[in-house]
């Protein structure tokens, strides 16, 4: 196909074709076009298909405001739906097919919907929604999945990567028009940090668009040397393709940078950035969207905004027509009507609402004043357009002016609302502006070109003064300011055709009247009710007509109305830039233990502990499970030894004269007497007296403590214990470091313990020298710095030993070179759970935010004899109730039935309901030691109930177990192993 | 947001970790007649302002400061930041 | 006892990567020492640093650097330091003993050095602090990709970078990304 309303002039480069294919078709264009100028460069009006009624859609805007002409970009992994034709930017070998239609774009066979309009009017979803309830999921919903809707996903992996970014300024200025630019130039000059975004792939705004001339020549020669002169400053940022969508608290700005969209390929470089600016000031240079006016069958391809026919015309030299009318109410319509004839383009009439005389006059165009478009024909395109009094008109493009609108979006992200201004008719921002940010030119209701600039340039002055620069000398450039009167006019009232508003989600003016009539008369409720404003462009040119609408039927004035709330992001920001690098494996940090690589190179499965990756069972050959192993690597720790890599338990070094008393106030046992060498286990509770955290604690100097947390909680108690030190004991002179990551810490337990450990270190470990729970600092290996703990999770005779991180990874290889002997095992997180079960040591199963000391067993840790977080509240009666629950443990009856972890006690033969409840199943493990199942949990008064057989019922996970209270302490209850 | 952080100059609040109302810092007397019920009021009970709040923010990415800002809930706007230890020495909080 | 000397491995393996004139690379021959300052312990710590390493304790968020610019003190808070040192950490500990609470912090981070022409423009990418307020010698605490980092700038493009070591990888993925991110 030819580029048969290809006209001369424009910002393309004509020195190079760029062919890409538009359903299918192979189209010509050049760099410089969007797809949907290069379209109409190629004579294609019919773009796609409405929402609900499957109109004929063409080409509306030539913005980000465009409501129609949205197409799929791009094919298979790559396809991006919902793609504005009218910012897309061309590229050799560009692919786009059209949306939301069944058969070719041509016939669509779901057009016949239209004749359907009258019941998919306004309230459509709701009353559907309503009835029957049968009819809902098999017939309603399939038929408009089906019918409704835009383009389709991929339903592959996105290929892209996106990235972000933070940016800081002096002014951040939103918009480059000439007000932008020339706030730019101001504040740049000044010395100020500037960045200036502009969505557009040129930056300069409406002065690309438009035929005026600034400083004697044309503004976009102007907007060129602007950007040049900016870009040559190293203070100043400029940001094309950038589109700043949010204004957040405190001045932070959300911006989508498009890197690549418009590139073929994006080589492996990010496709997208989503940039967070942090802005001192900002000066909001958005400018105005252009509003139509409603009549009669105006959404046919070819029905235009008019400032979009000048910028095809103007920008991009392409006639959006052969011969086109105009359809305005205020004399900015006509400068479409002089570019047009300038261009040579034939304009049928000019329509001018308006009962005045025409403003200018323009050689060959009939002008009718006061005239009214209340109808248009053309099955696929404008033909005619039929005014008032019935005659028609020859047009293939109407261009229609209903005024501008600021784009005040930014200006409401923090609450504020706009006000109304009658002189344009339209709303400007309101005083409650978001901080730091002021408001210029077009955007601030200042809509014409001297004036827009002189705006710019004095407000970034008085924001450079503001900030302690000095503003720069540079005398003020000469503009005119061009004819901009008006007159408000929003619906062609004597229209019998539906009349279009919101052309994306097809509302019309009648359902605006639907809406009043059934009593959605709020703007929020017209919204909801009608959709209006709810697609992806979020109303951009059907918001204001249809509220003046509104206003009009409810007897109210405009300001009365009122908006909705405008919310970011100002236009569509992809899911894939939100979420950045944050995707799969990136999604959060990875911790390794020190001994990862050991453990990978011995056939460890790992698990994730909160971050942490962590040994969960090292499989050998011939096992055929995960059990096997587990249950493999608890006999041989407990027949001789086993080697766990317990780094990922948090550690805190406490250092102070006042550290013991400090640790008197965590803990709910006392510490001040703990003697140097020693560790002791200690329960934290929260304050409202409920169960925290436990862990143990060494002294390992007089004012030397060394604290180990569990490894979900370690970040937790270290906040907490900050909050303390500096909040609530601030007079104690106590200071805390996590040592978490700096020690290689491992489990060594098992009968043969001491004898392994004897090998690593040089100092005495019998069991006088280094009785259980003694800590000393020592060497490993005769030279690498070690502390030593005899402490036992496992119940065996063992011990822990740190050595700085970096040495662990040769520490675990050393350790089993030294255990060999013994037959020494490494053990991961799965048989350390079932040994920690077997002794009935409580773990986050049992510390679930629920539980007392008392129900846990361990009132006696509580002292009586001193203070501490928790202490007042977990003495309240309820906490220490005899019959409260209890954590003991339990044996099936039946020793070849499992037990299940979340099953609920209940008394035998009773109902399994709430009222029979009696407590829970915490922890349940296979153990390999006594050969069957075995579990903890808590049971009302479980205490004294040992021998008692109760029903374990798990309704939701299948059966009941007859189960027999025990000990929690499965094994070695009088803990003669540990302390051996 | 950004909290202006008194020893370190305007900080992004994705470094600082949220707590609560600052009376948190106002733990009763263990040894009161009535402690249960001080400790009850404590722990359980708080004003939820829309508008002016004094609240504990944590510079958990920082320099580990807890601090009390004074934030509007409405606005967002914050008034007043302070290091909380200054604040608890200065309730006479000691050891 | 067994004759087994262990060897400390680097969190990275020692690594290091040329990205055009930009170099990334992991300290591995620094140590690192918490300083925490006793309750009303300003002038005898004072001293003691003074004595050490003839400077004057920094304030809070700024560094102060020795002559022979072979330790750096960070002030990381009122009441604590981080003293990067280029010797072994045991004589700086002993000579603080009795001015001030000393840890040992070198196994617990990871150092990057990055430096060259894409320093910033990578950086852009993943930290929220404004670096051009950040001069050289000095420092700043922030996050990166969910990571606590502590950012130490030597010169105008050339930082240096520590985060904890347990995510060493993780925080070399982000920094090595950003670079290729930015990376014409």
């Amino acid at each position: 196909m030819t580029q048969s309303n290809r006209i001369k002039g424009g910002l393309i480069d004509r020195s190079q074709q760029l062919g890409f294919t538009f359903n299918g078709k192979p189209m010509q264009g050049h760099p410089g076009d969007t797809l949907a100028s290069a379209l109409l460069a190629n004579g294609q009006r019919l773009v796609g298909r409405s929402f609900k009624y499957h109109r004929p859609r063409g080409i509306f805007t030539a913005g980000s405001e465009e409501p129609n002409a949205l197409v799929q970009l791009r094919t298979g992994a790559h396809q991006e739906p919902n793609t504005r034709a009218t910012t897309s930017e061309l590229f050799d070998g560009l692919t786009a097919i059209s949306q939301n239609h069944r058969g070719p774009l041509e016939f669509d066979l779901m057009a016949v919907t239209g004749l359907l309009s009258p019941f998919l009017s306004a309230g459509f979803y709701y009353k559907t929604f309503m009835w029957p309830k049968a009819f809902w999921e098999k017939i309603y919903e399939p038929v408009i999945r089906m019918s409704a809707g835009l383009g389709s996903l991929s339903k592959l992996d996105d290929p892209d990567i996106y990235d972000k970014g933070f940016l800081h300024c002096d002014i951040l200025i939103i918009g480059a028009g000439p007000t932008g630019l020339e706030a730019a130039l101001t504040a740049g000059r000044s010395g100020a940090r500037v960045i200036i975004a502009d969505e557009d792939f040129v930056i300069g705004g409406r002065l690309n668009a438009e035929t005026c001339e600034i400083a004697d020549g044309p503004g976009a020669d102007w907007a060129r040397h602007a950007t040049t002169e900016l870009a040559s400053m190293d203070n100043v940022r400029v940001m094309p393709r950038t589109t700043v969508y949010g204004a957040y608290d405190h001045g932070v700005y959300g911006a989508l940078e498009r890197c690549t969209d418009h590139l073929g390929d994006s080589s492996g470089k990010p496709r997208q950035v989503l940039w967070r600016i942090y802005a001192k000031r900002s000066i909001l240079c958005a400018g105005a969207t252009e509003r139509p006016i409603a009549f009669g069958n105006n959404d046919r391809p070819g029905v235009m905004l008019a400032g979009a026919v000048r910028t095809y015309v103007n920008r991009f030299g392409v006639a959006p027509g052969r011969t086109v009318a105009i359809f305005t109410n205020n004399d900015d319509g006509w400068r479409t009507a002089s570019d047009l004839a300038a261009k040579g383009v034939d304009i049928s009439a000019i329509i001018d609402s308006r009962n005045q005389d025409a403003p200018t006059q323009i050689a060959d165009a009939r002008v009718v004043m006061g005239g009214r478009v209340v109808d248009t024909s053309g099955r696929k395109g404008l033909t005619s357009v039929t005014l008032a009094n019935g005659e028609k008109v020859t047009a293939d493009c109407l261009a229609v002016s209903g005024g501008w609108s600021p784009n005040v979006h930014l200006t409401c992200h923090q609450r504020g609302r706009p006000i109304w201004r009658d002189d344009i008719a339209a709303f400007v921002p309101g005083a409650d502006l978001p901080d730091g940010m002021i408001v210029a030119g077009a955007a601030n209701g200042t809509l014409t070109l001297a004036a827009g600039l002189a705006d710019g340039r004095d407000k970034a002055t008085e924001l450079v003064k503001g900030l302690g620069f000095t503003a720069s000398k540079t005398p003020a450039i000469v503009a005119q300011d061009e004819p901009a009167d008006l007159s408000a006019f929003w619906h062609v009232a004597a229209s019998r055709k539906p009349a279009w508003l919101d052309l994306q989600n097809d509302v019309t003016v009648k359902d605006i009247k639907q809406a009043h009539a059934e009593g959605f008369r709020s703007v929020e409720h017209l919204k909801r009710y009608t959709t209006l404003g709810m697609a992806t462009d979020q109303g951009k040119t059907a918001n204001i007509p249809a509220l003046a609408i509104m206003a009009d039927i409810s007897g109210k004035t405009i300001p009365e109305t009122g908006t909705t709330i405008f919310r970011p992001p100002y236009t569509p920001v992809p899911i894939g830039a939100l979420a950045g690098r944050a995707r799969g494996s990136g999604f959060r940090p990875v911790r390794h233990t020190p001994s990862h690589k050991w453990a990978e190179a011995n056939g460890a499965t790992f698990v994730e502990t909160g971050n942490w990756l962590r040994a969960q069972w090292y499989a050998r050959d011939g096992e055929k499970g995960w059990r096997d192993s587990v249950d493999r690597e608890v006999t041989m720790t407990r027949a001789s030894v086993g080697i766990c890599d317990v780094t990922t338990l948090g550690k805190i070094d406490i250092q102070g004269r006042d550290a013991a008393e400090f640790l008197n106030h965590i803990y709910t046992n006392a510490f001040l007497k703990l003697p140097v060498g020693k560790v002791r286990y200690g329960l934290m509770l929260r304050e409202d007296g409920v169960a925290y955290d436990d862990g143990t604690t060494a002294r390992l100097g007089e004012n030397h403590f060394v604290m180990t947390t569990t490894t979900a909680n370690a970040v937790l108690v270290f906040r907490r214990m900050e909050f303390a030190r500096q909040c609530l004991w601030p007079g104690l002179d106590v200071h805390m470091i996590s040592v978490t990551d700096g020690w290689a810490q491992f489990a060594v337990a098992g009968p043969n313990a001491r004898k392994l450990i004897q090998k690593v270190v040089d100092c005495d470990v019998s069991n006088d020298a280094f009785p259980f729970m003694a800590c000393a600092q020592t060497t490993a290996f005769n030279t690498t710095p070690a502390r030593l703990f005899r402490i036992s999770f496992s119940g065996e005779l063992a011990y822990e030993i740190a050595v700085p991180a970096r040495y662990g990874n040769a520490m675990m290889g050393a350790l089993m070179q030294a255990g060999k002997e013994f037959d020494a095992v490494p053990y991961g997180t799965e048989a350390l759970g079932v040994m920690r079960i077997e002794k009935g040591h409580a773990a986050g199963n049992e510390l679930n935010g629920q539980t007392t000391a008392t129900n846990l067993g361990l009132g006696g840790f509580v002292s009586a004899k001193k203070d501490c977080i928790g202490k007042v509240l977990s003495q309240r009666p309820e906490m220490m109730r005899d019959d409260a629950i209890r954590l003991v443990g339990f044996k099936p009856v039946d020793h070849s039935k499992q037990l299940i972890a979340g099953a609920h006690f209940i008394t035998r033969g009773d109902a399994a309901n709430m009222a029979n409840d009696q407590g829970w199943m915490s922890s349940v493990t296979y153990s390999p030691t006594l050969g069957h199942s075995i579990g903890l949990g808590f049971i009302k008064r479980g205490h004294e109930r040992m021998g008692e057989v109760v029903t374990a019922t798990s309704p939701a996970r299948g059966g009941d177990v007859q189960v027999e209270i025990t000990s929690p302490h499965f094994y070695d209850p009088e803990g003669g192993r540990q302390r051996g | 947001m950004i909290i202006n952080h008194p020893l370190l100059g305007p900080r992004d609040a994705s470094e600082f970790v949220y707590l609560g109302d600052a009376s948190l810092i106002n733990r009763p007397d263990p040894d009161a007649q009535n402690a249960a019920e001080l400790f009850h009021t404590y722990s359980y009970e708080r004003a939820n302002p829309a508008g002016e709040h004094r609240e504990l923010w944590y510079h958990e990415q920082g320099d580990r400061s807890w601090l009390v800002v004074t934030r509007n809930t409405l606005t967002h706007a914050i008034t007043e930041v302070e290091m909380a230890r200054d604040v608890a020495l200065k309730q006479g909080r000691d050891r | 006892m067994d004759d087994i000397t262990l060897q400390p491995e680097p969190f990275l393996g020692g690594y290091a990567c040329a990205f055009g004139d930009t170099i990334l690379s992991e300290i591995t021959d620094m140590a690192l020492i918490s300083v925490a300052m006793p309750l009303n312990g300003m002038d005898k710590l004072q001293a003691s640093v003074q004595t050490l390493w003839g400077v004057v304790l920094p304030a809070p968020g700024t560094c102060a650097t020795t002559l022979d610019g072979k330790t750096r003190l960070l002030c990381q808070s009122p009441d604590s330091f981080l003293a990067l040192l280029s010797d072994p950490p045991g004589p700086a500990m002993e000579g603080l003993k009795g001015a001030g609470y000393t840890t040992d912090q070198s196994d617990n981070w990871v150092i990057l050095r990055l430096s060259g022409p894409l320093c910033l423009p990578a950086l852009e990418r993943i930290c929220p602090i404004d670096l051009n307020t950040l001069s050289t010698d000095n420092f700043t605490r922030t996050t990166m990709e969910h990571l606590g980092v502590i950012i130490l700038r030597q010169g105008p493009d050339d930082v240096m970078l520590l985060s904890a070591s347990s995510s060493a990888g993780s925080f070399l993925h982000a920094v090595e990304t950003s670079i290729t991110n930015v990376k014409p």
